[in-house]
């Protein structure tokens, strides 16, 4: 932080101690991007960005105050937010406690070049049009994203840590004999070398012409296997069911449950915060409450809870270093840093070994509506779904058009074999990694 | 915000480092937001936010920059990143005269409103839910306010100021009976300040949600398949919002990713069916004066009884497709570069009655709410999620039925509305797509369409 910020942050809550609040404590996110897309070969379009957002929180006689800003120059107004925020409050504060010595984790990473950003798209590009399907390319870019996050106390000590990622996205709209497709892939790493877009290109395009002439198929249930893709947006979308305010609120269903099996037993769900392949590498939460590995689902057996200060204040046991924002305009809620889906026995099946293994049924490679089509407080979903029909062990057409419905309890006891293709969800959403998994069945509604 | 001055240099440097075409967008905004979940607060937060984006055209290529630090060096840090690898040199025009947008009038600003009776409203909304029916176990309340103002001013010598001020207050009920849990919502909202809860009886409003939900307790299971579909009106309306009206905006349509592109003045839909978006209808949730390019917002009549009459067109789409813009450029905030959008998306009436279009399904299903749903414009395949669902048997609606999921394509469901009712109103929600979150209104009659893939967790 510059020393110019801290100094009006300082000014600012020496302001609020003056109007009688206490425990003043900041949430700052500063955060650089870069973006470009490439089409037909030249750059379409960038963007770029530098912004810093402030959240204050404090109590005046006992009860949370808060609100956010994002200019220095405006303190009067903060007060005056943070009063009107005061006058109504009917929330007990519980202040993080003033953090006991300045602690700073940060890295430099050097930022994308916009030219070699533009090379290494084009060729993914090119890559995308070899396939002679391929009508369009409907998304060809990359983007880099950098953030700070810095918690500030009252005395002015601070916690600082960091984010950084590079991503690349690909999607194609393939065409045939008046029939249209659409496929999409993406992948995230910390740099744009460590990603092998054109496999990525390759794949994106391989999958859009598969994806020609799909048809609806008979409504019936049916053998799944969920790709690994379509399996990792599905369990992302389904993580609340462990928070444990959505559990003190009865929105999820493993409230008590701890200790029971909910899922094969060969199987963990696990958060680390420092697998290599992640996305997001904190050293705290949003409330400077360390991170930490842990176990969501150990063996089969749902194993904890994720608390936030407030959750765990409730429940009375401490903080598991999982409060994180959704916004910083937000107040802190329950996050993830890096989840991921293993088998314990390392018995795990290739696309071509699943199918076989299956014999009958469905290879799902596309899910739609996850945001709508999913209930966390039942454990239900019924959801659009596109993908290869499997006969005899082999995939031999495709299918669209068609709901895959069922509950996220059923499907993890109902695990029948696991995949060795680990990939995770795509940038932008929390990070869940997951391999193919093949089901016993789901109900379809197709014909 | 940026002064004149300042905004006249960044078009300067603009144009003579390779834009054809520049656009300043300034926001100052003021939001607040309240979640009450019974007696419990949820969440409180409000507070201001001031940013500047800066949009350069050279022909189709477009680059975008934004920040909240509104100081010249870092603007111009930015832009000369922007412009390291352009060349050429253009022209621009002066700035006009500013023009202040005239907003409808606001007797309550959202800022002069204390928390306190935000809480009130919240507090009589929780206390009439409760009190609804005695399967009623919670009622959520999410209550949200914005007073944005944005400056916009261009290369080609506009420069505008509007102020929009929204609020909306969502109201979840949720009921239980005998193990069984279901909810429902209603959504109000408005381009208006806090006046608008005096004009609207939020107690009735919470008692129709708790009927919904109630109405869904011990539902059967959707019957899935093909099978004929009523959708309600109002906020059924998201029905054509994800099955055509986003693969009627530009932003697909103008590069072929649209099963909507290049088929104007062809019939697309039934002929009982006229689909508008309207940015202009005074004090909606979707509506602006100007849309966020500065262009006036206008009636934009999409499709007219079947036949395609035009698209929803941003500024560097019209580019592309040749014509002029239809004010439906929008953006969630400075953050993102606007594109376009629909405002208030709706089906015109017909002559139909809603008694009439069930009496005359022998087996069907009717949704009376719909939660959300998504499209992909380059194939056309929707799908949505409803929460109240009832079967239709014998022209007559019967058991109810839990959430089903519809799916189809738009240029085929287009083709199978055979009966459009003359109940028309309009709903309030949010969409979320390239440009970010957007205030939205979406609206339409009773309608029926005469198949439609239905699926559910039966097989």
């Amino acid at each position: 932080m510059m020393v110019s910020e801290k100094t009006a942050l300082r000014e600012l809550t020496e302001k609020l101690k003056q109007e009688g609040f206490a425990d003043i404590r900041f949430y700052i996110a500063k955060t650089r991007k870069f973006g470009l897309n490439v089409l037909d070969g030249e750059k379409e379009k960038s963007v770029r960005s530098s912004e810093s957002v402030y959240f204050v929180e404090a109590g005046k006689d006992g009860k949370r105050c808060c609100t956010f800003f994002n200019q220095l120059d405006c303190a009067e107004d903060v007060v005056e937010q943070m009063q009107v925020s005061a006058m109504a409050s009917e929330e007990d504060y519980h202040p993080i406690p003033a953090f006991e010595k300045e602690l700073s984790y940060t890295e430099e990473f050097a930022s994308l070049d916009e030219r070699e950003a533009a090379e290494t798209l084009v060729k993914a590009e090119q890559v995308l049009r070899k396939e002679s399907k391929i009508d369009s390319v409907s998304d060809c870019s990359c983007h880099q994203y950098d953030e700070e996050i810095i918690l500030m106390d009252d005395n002015g000590t601070t916690l600082t840590d960091y984010g950084h990622s590079v991503s690349v996205s690909l999607g194609v709209v393939s065409r045939e004999d008046g029939d249209t497709e659409i496929a999409w892939g993406g992948r995230s790493a910390q740099s744009l070398d460590a990603i092998d877009t054109e496999a990525l290109a390759q794949e994106v395009a391989e999958l859009g012409a598969q994806r020609l002439h799909a048809k609806p198929i008979a409504s019936g249930k049916y053998a799944v296997i969920l790709k690994n893709d379509a399996a990792a947006e599905l369990l992302e979308a389904y993580l609340p069911i462990f928070y444990a305010t959505e559990m003190q609120n009865e929105m999820s269903s493993l409230a008590g449950k701890e200790g029971e099996m909910i899922a094969i037993s060969d199987i963990n769900l696990v958060e680390d915060p420092q697998f290599a392949q992640g996305r997001v590498h904190r050293h705290f939460d949003d409330e400077g409450t360390p991170v930490s590995k842990k176990y969501l689902i150990h063996a089969g057996k749902f194993e904890s809870a994720l608390y936030n200060r407030k959750s765990a204040g409730k429940a009375n046991c401490q903080s598991s270093g999982n409060g994180f924002k959704s916004d910083v305009q937000a107040a802190v809620g329950t996050g993830v840093t890096n989840v991921v889906f293993e088998s314990i026995s390392g018995n795990t099946l290739s696309m071509e070994e699943l199918c076989q293994k299956m014999g009958n049924g469905l290879v799902v490679t596309g899910l739609e509506g996850v945001f709508a089509g999913v209930s966390t407080i039942t454990g239900n979903f019924s959801l659009l779904c596109k993908g290869m029909v499997v006969e005899n062990g082999k995939m031999t057409k495709p299918f669209c058009e068609v709901t895959i419905a069922g509950s996220i309890y059923d499907l993890l006891k109902e695990i029948v074999a696991i995949g060795n293709d680990p990939v995770p969800t795509a940038s932008g959403s929390q990070f869940v990694q997951t391999p193919s998994l093949l089901l016993k069945g789901l109900a379809v509604s197709g014909l | 915000m940026l002064s004149q001055n300042l905004m006249e240099k960044i078009l300067d440097y603009a144009v003579s480092h390779g834009a054809d075409f520049a656009e300043i967008f300034c926001e100052d905004v003021r939001r607040s937001n309240l979640t009450v979940l019974g007696e419990k607060i949820l969440n409180s937060s409000s507070g201001r936010e001031k940013g500047v984006g800066i949009r350069l055209f050279k022909g189709l290529e477009s680059a975008y920059l934004y920040t909240s630090d509104l100081s010249e060096a870092e603007i111009f840090r930015l832009l000369e990143e922007t412009c390291r690898y352009r060349d050429g040199s253009f022209e621009r025009a002066a700035l006009e005269a500013m023009r202040r947008v005239s907003l409808n009038p606001i007797s309550r600003y959202p800022q002069s409103v204390s928390l306190k009776d935000k809480m009130a409203l919240a507090n009589r909304v929780v206390s009439a839910g409760k009190k609804a029916d005695e399967t009623v176990s919670q009622v959520r309340v999410n209550y949200v306010d914005m007073d944005q103002k944005v400056w916009i001013a261009n290369s080609e010598g506009l420069f505008v100021e509007d102020n929009r001020v929204k609020t909306r207050l969502h109201m979840t009920v949720f009921c239980e009976e005998g193990g069984d849990r279901q909810s429902s919502y209603v959504g109000p909202g408005a381009m208006k300040g806090f006046e608008f809860y005096d004009e609207i009886n939020v107690e009735d409003y919470v008692k129709q949600a708790a009927k919904k939900a109630k109405a869904m307790l011990h539902a059967k299971a959707c019957p899935t398949g093909r099978m004929p579909v009523i959708i309600t009106n109002g906020f059924g309306g998201l029905f054509f919002h994800e099955a055509c009206g986003h693969s009627l905006e530009a932003s697909g349509v103008a590069k072929g990713n649209s099963e909507f592109s290049g088929k104007l003045g062809q019939k697309v839909a039934s002929d009982k069916l006229t689909l508008i978006d309207d940015g202009s209808i005074p004090g909606q949730w979707g509506s602006l004066k100007v849309d966020d390019e500065g262009v006036p917002t206008q009636k934009n009549v999409l499709i007219e009884n079947g036949i395609l009459k035009g698209y929803m067109v941003d500024k560097l789409n019209a580019r592309r497709m040749g014509c002029a813009p239809t004010g439906s450029s929008r953006r969630q905030s400075f953050r993102f570069a606007p594109t376009s959008r629909m405002t208030n998306t709706y089906i015109a009436p017909g002559e139909s009655t809603p008694e009439e279009m069930i009496a005359a399904t022998e087996r069907g299903i009717f949704v009376n709410s719909i939660n959300a749903g998504s499209v992909n414009p380059a194939t056309g395949e929707f799908n949505f999620n409803t929460s109240e669902t009832f079967l239709i048997e014998n022209g007559k609606i019967t058991t109810p039925v839990r959430s089903a999921t519809l799916i189809g394509t738009g240029g085929d469901i287009l083709q199978k509305v055979d009966m459009v009712g003359n109940d028309y109103a309009l709903g309030q929600g949010f969409c979320y797509a390239a440009s970010g979150a957007l205030y939205i209104g979406a609206g339409q009659p009773t309608v029926r369409v005469t198949e439609m893939t239905v699926g559910g967790d039966q097989a």
